[in-house]
């Protein structure tokens, strides 16, 4: 059998500590204290958040906000709410409460400046939106259509909305900060999908529609198709960029709740070996990049509605090699 | 040899459990506070860092089946638009092994 030296031209380096994570990934090494070959892997994990102040579902979140500076607001415990919360990477603390109770409306934006649109009540669906300065909302300019179960994406500035229903929808409209316009056309109607990305290079993926695994991609004009998810999935959030993205959670159709993670690199969805604690459908989500997203609130398959929260990360780990 | 072991404990939030934790042991949450665990010594030791109580897969079944009993009691009590808008929590089978 070949040596570890023949094949890579160079041995296992013998070290009495493991080095730092900084310059470990990726190589391996002998630990002569431990006795072990050891190698370093970047790889993804959920772990437990601060917990929700209120146990909600069909909650929205400012989408663009980077996992540790979430904006949470409205949803459902099950009358409509209002109230916003902060995350600050380890707690929630309230934030300033929307105008009207609101929930299955989407958000974009951060958490100095997030945008909510759309939603319910009424059961048709509203128009409204409203913008968030970081401790108080104010209406924004009102959509030309109104919807309820839509995705968005972008910021408060440049925000894409899409989707949603009733009827099912698969209209997009664009936001400038003050007033909407009517955008491109997605080829399959859907609700209760995923967004992420900005206003000109915009995501959308998963939802309830048939299929259930379709990804499209916005250009600022109009939209492609792209991969198929490996698990269609509707009621689940999404993490980053149209070209480096997460979807994680949701339910299979009809009702097969999911803690699996979908890991986009621009073409295709690869599953991840990362699953969430717990399952979670209708719950809020966000993250600005695929490296660090979080999940929080949220219907749980047997508990109903739920308060706790998830990071994702991914971090370089040490491993032990074993024979096995 | 058996793969999972059972027990409840009150998720705290920050730190309940880590990204070094997900790494080291398979771990679900359920309703009732029930979390099945990977059965290895790092799975126990967590369980009994968080105060955990280890239950069996009876007792963490039946824990379990009251909460989604309950559940779904609480869910048909709703009004039609309130279960429009909600899911009526589904049952919910423990892993065996």
């Amino acid at each position: 059998m070949a040596t570890y030296k023949e094949i890579f031209g160079k041995q296992v380096k013998q070290v009495s500590s493991d080095p730092s994570a900084a310059v470990s990934e990726g190589q391996i090494w002998f630990n002569t204290d431990a006795g072990v070959f050891k190698t370093a892997l970047n790889v993804g994990a959920w772990s437990s958040g601060g917990n929700l102040g209120t146990a909600k579902y069909n909650l929205m979140s400012a989408n663009g906000a980077p996992s540790t500076a979430a904006l949470a607001f409205g949803g459902g415990g099950p009358s409509a709410l209002s109230s916003t919360e902060e995350y600050g990477g380890t707690s929630w603390t309230a934030g300033g409460a929307l105008p009207t109770g609101k929930f299955a409306g989407a958000g974009a934006g951060t958490q100095t400046a997030g945008l909510s649109f759309g939603g319910r009540p009424p059961s048709s669906g509203a128009t409204t939106t409203e913008e968030y300065d970081g401790s108080s909302w104010t209406g924004g300019g009102a959509m030309p259509v109104a919807k309820m179960g839509l995705a968005g994406c972008g910021i408060q500035t440049a925000a894409l909305a899409f989707g949603g229903s009733p009827p099912t929808r698969n209209t997009t409209e664009e936001y400038d900060g003050s007033s909407w316009t009517v955008g491109g056309t997605l080829s399959v109607a859907f609700e209760d999908a995923a967004g992420a990305g900005t206003q000109t290079a915009g995501l959308k993926f998963g939802g309830r529609s048939t299929p259930t695994q379709t990804t499209e991609k916005y250009n600022g004009s109009s939209w492609t198709t792209s991969g198929l998810m490996n698990t269609g999935r509707g009621y689940l959030a999404g993490a980053g960029i149209q070209t480096a993205a997460l979807g994680y959670g949701g339910k299979t159709l009809p009702s097969t709740y999911q803690t699996s993670t979908e890991d986009f690199n621009g073409s295709t969805w690869t599953t991840s070996s990362a699953t969430m604690a717990v399952t979670r459908i209708q719950f809020g989500g966000t993250g600005a990049t695929s490296s660090g997203a979080l999940a929080f609130g949220g219907e749980n398959a047997g508990a109903g509605s739920i308060a706790t929260t998830e990071e994702y990360e991914k971090a370089i780990t040490t491993k032990t090699l074993t024979s096995s | 040899m058996e793969l999972f072991m059972y027990g409840t404990a009150v998720n705290t939030g920050k730190g309940f459990f880590t990204h070094e934790d997900r790494q080291d042991f398979y771990l679900a949450g359920h309703p009732g506070n029930v979390w099945v665990i990977g059965k290895n010594e790092k799975g126990a030791l967590w369980l009994a860092a968080k105060n955990g109580v280890t239950k069996t897969h009876a007792e963490a079944q039946a824990i379990v089946d009251a909460e989604v009993t309950a559940g779904q009691t609480a869910w048909d009590a709703l009004s039609d638009e309130e279960k429009a808008i909600s899911n009526r929590p589904g049952p919910i089978t423990l892993p065996y092994a």
